[in-house]
Formats: structure tokens, sequence, C-alpha cells
């Protein structure tokens, strides 16, 4: 079973919202698409006016899905009534669903059970995120989608909405996951990709393990790194070049084939190929923690286990920004931490 | 139409309407009004060779319970699923708006109809005409029924339901202090006030039939009301297209 859009896309006027996109999620599978706020309505909105249901743009099974009312929707504009409490919250959606379910085994899973009798308009906004996950184990439908779901979350509550997808795996179904983050596509979707101007392309994550043998036939051995003299990492602005002092640099990112550095919470883009960093920068102590990212050890605070397949690097700088880490480099990274 | 679906709509705005202090203070205006109507009605005073009479029994409180009470409450709670976010949530339960309108509109009837009776009782009325003036009652409430929905569809929050209601009630209650007074506005009999001032006479007189004629001039208003808000609705489909 499949979730297939074919040639579906958006014009208003005379502007392409939207691209056409050709897509296909199977089942059980997360597709995690990274996109701006523009693409991502535009591509939500293909889900929630009738006109592409008609037009049988959006196929799940190889039958036409009749309409939004057979999906799951969670955007971050929706809202609880203030005045009730999570438990008649639950309890109410249950109702209207007409589905039969043990509430506090959902209110556990959200962790709210120490305020299921508290009123939503008291909770943290955290707690009331949690609250709309839990809309998502009650709906039972085929077709999940979820806009920015872990958009300004903490942690805590990120690991629910990761106990939540692992949830809705277990029964059949497709999600999509819209977000502008392309480290939290990678963290939770089987498969990602990137919406934008062009179309959808997808991010290619299974060739991580040719990709590091590549990049390893390539590194120089230790003593010809040494021999290098290397010290500065430049990047190009409007009309001057930027130099870098190596650990002044955070992260370094892949972005659709450019190279940005990530310093002081700012971006730079870098003429310098991701290969070449790597090489460069190694003795420096950073590490290829993805395919797409290159980590400046020393910077980094907090490895975070999301579940057996996902993790990710906090960094220790202002806005503690997160880098995913590859589940084939999690053992590499403990053996050369030595934690 | 789900039957189903309209009952769970309704308990759950029972739940959440007692904690409503919005809705609480317009209730507990409207039982103040009933009392300061009561005794306000055995005044008036003079000006020149006119009376002028602010309150006239129960046709003042229906007055006021229907304006203030069914337009604000029906007109908040409304609103108050686009100013929580909620609605786009019920929409993907496949809750229809005619199926919000209605549980919306059971509760509004249902607060507007207990109000009344309250009323009734304190007036004095006896049961046929408790009956009588109930059943009279209703195109007025259907009228701002369908102007609270109104207003709700044009407003964004709460506070644009009281911006927008207030002139509305004033006009009303201006023309309430005409037909309560003896002064001579053809004009009047235009507007439902008068129809329900008579209305509610000859219902007090045990006059039906005649009471009856008096019910066509705020059926009519009501399905002005009605229709202006299919209008609406027609554009909003057309633009959601």
């Amino acid at each position: 079973m499949a979730l297939t859009l074919k040639g579906s896309g958006k014009i208003i006027g005379n502007k392409e919202l939207l691209p056409p996109i050709d897509l296909t999620v199977q089942d059980h599978d997360v597709a995690a698409i990274q996109a701006d706020i523009e693409h991502m309505d535009a591509f939500l909105s293909l889900f929630e006016q009738d006109k592409s249901y008609l037009a049988n743009e959006i196929m799940y099974d190889g039958n036409a899905v009749a309409g939004q009312k057979e999906l799951f929707i969670y955007s971050p504009d929706m809202g609880e009534y203030p005045r009730l409490t999570p438990e008649k919250m639950v309890r109410f959606w249950g109702q209207l669903y007409n589905v039969d379910f043990d509430t506090s085994k959902i209110l556990t899973l959200t962790e709210l059970t120490h305020v299921r009798t508290k009123k939503i308009k008291l909770l943290t906004y955290y707690e009331q995120k949690r609250l709309q996950f839990a809309r998502s184990l009650i709906q039972k439908t085929s077709i999940y989608i979820f806009k920015e779901p872990t958009y300004q979350l903490d942690l805590q509550s990120k690991k629910v909405f990761n106990h939540v997808l692992e949830e809705i795996k277990k029964m059949h179904g497709v999600v999509i996951l819209l977000t502008s983050s392309l480290e939290e596509g990678i963290r939770l979707g089987s498969k990602v990709y990137r919406l934008n101007d062009r179309g959808m392309q997808e991010v290619e994550l299974d060739e991580e393990i040719i990709e590091q043998e590549e990049v390893k036939d390539e590194i120089p051995n230790d003593e010809e790194l040494f021999q290098q003299r290397f010290e500065k990492i430049s990047a190009k602005t409007e009309d001057k070049f930027i130099l870098f002092d190596p650990l002044e640099i955070d992260y370094i990112e892949t972005r659709e084939r450019q190279t940005v550095l990530h310093v002081n919470n700012e971006e730079f883009y870098s003429t310098v190929t991701m290969k070449d960093l790597e090489t460069k920068l190694l003795p420096y102590g950073f590490y290829r923690c993805h395919r797409s990212y290159l980590v400046n050890l020393q910077r980094v605070r907090e490895v975070i286990v999301w579940s057996k397949n996902s993790y990710s690097l906090t960094l220790d700088n202002r806005n503690e920004q997160v880098v995913p880490l590859s589940k084939s480099k999690y053992g590499e990274l403990k053996a050369l931490l030595n934690w | 139409m789900d039957v189903r679906r309209i009952r769970i709509l309704i308990q759950r705005e029972f739940q959440d309407i007692i904690w409503n202090g919005q809705v609480m203070i317009v209730l507990f205006s409207a039982l103040l009004m009933v009392g300061t109507v009561y005794i306000l009605n055995q005044f008036g005073f003079n000006v020149d060779e006119y009376e002028i009479v602010f309150f006239n029994a129960i046709p003042s409180v229906l007055g006021f319970v229907s304006a203030f009470v069914v337009m604000y409450i029906q007109g908040n709670i409304l609103v108050e699923e686009r100013e929580h976010r909620t609605l786009k949530v019920l929409q993907l339960y496949k809750v229809s708006r005619a199926e919000l309108f209605l549980a919306k509109s059971a509760i509004t009837l249902f607060i507007a109809m207990g109000l009344l009776l309250v009323a009734m009782i304190v007036f004095r009325y006896e049961f046929l005409h408790v009956v009588g003036g109930l059943l009279f009652s209703l195109p007025m409430l259907f009228m701002f029924l369908f102007l609270g929905t109104l207003l709700a569809e044009y407003s964004k929050n709460t506070i644009e339901v009281s911006l927008y209601g207030w002139p509305i009630i004033i006009v009303y209650f201006m023309l309430e202090g005409i037909v309560n007074s003896n002064l001579n506005v053809n004009l009047i009999k235009v507007f439902p006030n008068f129809h329900v001032t008579q209305g509610f006479d000859y219902i007090l007189r045990g006059e039906w039939a005649t009471a009856s004629l008096y019910i066509i001039i705020p059926i009519l208003w009501a399905v002005l009301f009605y229709l202006l808000l299919k209008k609406k609705w027609n554009a909003s489909d057309q633009q959601n297209m």
C-alpha cells in the first residue's frame, strides 16, 4: 500500500506556488519534506482543497482519496478548547470519531497524566502541543500529515513525538512530515525530500556508507595531513572573502549542493566542497557526523538518542543548535569521544 | 447531517460554557435585567404631552434577551471556534457547518428560553400565556440567532463580535423606547419591536387570533437575516473553492 501524488502542483495567476510533484510514500514509511513555509503551505493546500481529490491527484492503495476527511492533519495553527481539560478533550475527540480507546494510555504516551484534570489554558506551550499529538492516536486513518510538529519544542516533547510516530508506524498508514529544518527531517524521516521552486528532490541517506568509503579513500594519511599548512577557511559574501579560524566554526552543512558554514549562529557560503573541508578540518577535531554535516566536536554538548535508529548532536552555542548523527556513525563517535 | 455528532458538540459546549466568563456575565446581566425591567416597568416620565417609558414588561425582556443574550452568546461561541483555532480541527473531524450551527443554536436557544421562562414567572404569567409567549418569541429569537451567526462570520474574535454588536443593540433599544412611548411614529411599524409589544398585549388578553397577526413581521425579519446569512455562507464557500 502506498500514497501517490501524481503531478500535483499549484498555480495562482501567473505564479507557480508549487511545482508539479510526483511522490510515492510506502506504507509504514515516514517521508520528511524540508521546505520553506510558502512551499509547505502550498503542499498542504493540495490536501486541503477539494479539487485535488476531484482530479484524482491523490491516490492511496491505488484508489483515489475521497477528501481531506480521510486524512489526519496536524498544523501548529490548530488549537484546543482552553476551558476543557486534556482528559475531556481526548474523550471529545474519541466521541467525535466514534472510537473506543484507553484515555489513560494516550495521556501516558503523551506525558500528560499529571495535568489530565488541569484546564488546557493553564498548560505549558509544550503540553498543549503534546495534546495535539494525542489527536493522531485517536483518529485512525491511513494518511498522517504533520506540519512543523517539532518546531520550537523542548526535548521531552520531541521525544513524545518520536513515541507517537512509533505508535503510528505500528498501525498501517503513511506519514508525511513537513519541516523547515533538514536536521529534523533527517532525524525523523525514513526518506527525506527537499521541496523548493525546482520541485521535490530526495535527499540521499542510504548512500552514507558508500560515501564514507569513498571519503576514506580520498583522505590522505596522517602524515600528509599534518604536512598541510592550512589555517583559514574562506567564505564568500557579496564582494569579499571572509577567512575563518577553523575553531570558530560550529558546524558545516551541505545545502542544495552548496557548503554552508555555521559560525556564531550566522551562515556563510563557502566555495570549498564538503569533502575538501573534511580533509582540511579533520586535524582540528571536526567529524563527519552525517553525509551532509561536518561538526566541530569541541562544540558538541549532548548526544541525544531519540530511538535506536535516530540520534542528534546538540551544540554548546547560544541557540543550542541540533545536528543529525547518522545511525552508522553513532558507534564510531562513541569510540572517538570515549564516553 | 449526523445527529450523534450534534449531540456530542452540544455536550462539549455545555462542559465549556459553564467556565465561559463572558457568557456567565451576559447571563447574570440578563437575570439582573429581568428584575430591573420589573421595577422600571412601573415608572415613566413626561416631556410636554409625551409619556416616555423605557421598558415594557416581557416585550422589553424579550428584546434584551434576543439582542443581548442570543446575539452575543451565539456570536461569541461561534467565533471562539475560529479564535481558538479549533474550527479546522472540527472540519477534519467531518463536522459540517450546519451541524456546528445547530449545536451552538441549541445551546443559545436553551439559555434564552430559560431566561424568558424565569421572566414570565416573575411577571406572574399563567401557564397558557407562558406557552403562547414562548412560541410568539421564537421569530425574534431566530432573528437574533441569525444575526449573531452573521456577526461571527464577519468577526475574527469575541472583541469584534462585541464591537459590531453594540450599534445593533443601541438601535434596537432606541426603537424600543419609541414603541413604548406614545410618540406617533408610523415608521416604527416596520420594525419587530412594535409587533412584539402588540402581540404580547393580545396574548395577555387571550386574543390569540389577533396576536398571531403580529408574528408576521418578526418572521419576515428572521427570514431576511437568514437570507443574509445564507448569502454570506455561499460567498465563503465560493472563496474556499
